[in-house]
């Protein structure tokens, strides 16, 4: 500070636009991190929900496939309904009918029971909810993505082997 | 406040004119270097083939079989397989936009029949594989019942989607 108070007021000018230059530039960073935009070339994909529907016409299709004149949908309802029909002819008929078309690429699960898998993976599965009583639906669940990958490189025979 | 005084502020008034314009100046570089790090591509084409194949499945418009009251989503009607159906299916943006391929054969295996729009795009699916492709496809088998003749009978239909990308 000199005598005539020169300094003190370009200071003080300096000082306010520093801040507001900061200030500024904060707000632009954090704005910059918030919306994540830091990535290069970011890509944002828009697909699930839909596939998840192509599915549930696959599933509707089995309900409705007959087998010995009756259809999944009679067999199913029979089984939950302590009807003739036990899990294992379900199973069994299942098995030959998806087996033919996605080969041992698939995994289906009726009720948590599951044919041929193992463990149910339910991350890429289509479900629909059955109804088998008036208070009572099973869910009824497949997923086939690892044959629509194989499909996609050319190597749906690997399913087949 | 002297004159010496006056003088002062109206030289800070001149300052800050400058700062301002300084202010300004970097902004815009601070604006300008984060745009060109912004590259925002949001993909919609796995999001428009998805459609494409619910679409088919479920409009009685498009492969969908339908009765007297209802529409039997999933079910193919048989007589409804052809190329002019599809192609109407679709408006006329989407089938610029889009290369269909529909392979539809009998449990057995046996192509009942071949429908392709759009030839030029479907024509691109080798190059989909590759990393700097223009080109987005979507393959997919759907086990299907058709109807033939009244009769509901098994099968399957290969889907094949080809999207240009933006």
């Amino acid at each position: 500070m000199n005598k005539n108070g020169i300094i003190v007021l370009a200071d003080i000018n300096f000082i306010i636009l520093t801040v507001l230059l900061l200030v500024a530039y904060i707000i632009l960073l954090v704005q910059f991190d918030i919306a994540n935009f830091g990535d290069k070339n970011q890509i944002i994909e828009l697909d699930d929900g839909l596939k998840s529907s192509e599915n549930e016409y696959l599933v509707l299709n089995y309900l409705n496939t007959e087998v010995n004149e009756f259809t999944f949908a009679d067999m199913i309802y029979s089984w939950k309904n302590g009807g003739s029909v036990v899990w294992s002819e379900i199973e069994s008929e299942t098995e030959i009918l998806f087996s033919k078309v996605y080969g041992n690429c698939y995994e289906f699960e009726i009720d948590g029971n599951n044919i041929n898998a193992v463990i149910f993976n339910s991350d890429s599965a289509s479900c629909i909810d059955f109804s088998v009583d008036l208070n009572e639906v099973v869910e009824i669940c497949i997923d086939i993505s690892e044959y629509d990958n194989k499909f996609e490189n050319y190597k749906e025979e690997e399913c087949f082997v | 406040m002297n004159k010496k005084g006056d003088y002062t502020i109206g030289k800070e008034s001149l300052k800050m004119i400058v700062y301002l314009m300084l202010i300004t100046v970097v902004s815009f570089i601070i604006i300008s270097i984060f745009g060109v790090s912004i590259v925002k591509d949001i993909r919609t084409s796995e999001l428009e083939q998805h459609v494409a194949v619910t679409r088919m499945l479920s409009s009685s418009n498009c492969l969908a079989y339908s009765g007297e009251e209802r529409v039997f989503s999933g079910i193919i009607d048989l007589n409804k397989f052809s190329e002019e159906r599809v192609q109407n299916c679709f408006s006329y943006k989407e089938r610029e936009g889009q290369g269909l391929l529909l392979s539809l054969y009998d449990f057995n295996d046996n192509l009942l029949g071949e429908v392709e729009t759009n030839k030029i795009l479907v024509a691109q699916v080798p190059t989909c594989g590759l990393d700097k492709s223009d080109y987005d496809c979507y393959f997919t088998r759907k086990y299907i019942l058709y109807d033939d003749g009244g009769e509901m009978k098994k099968g399957f239909l290969d889907f094949t989607v080809v999207t240009k990308l933006e």
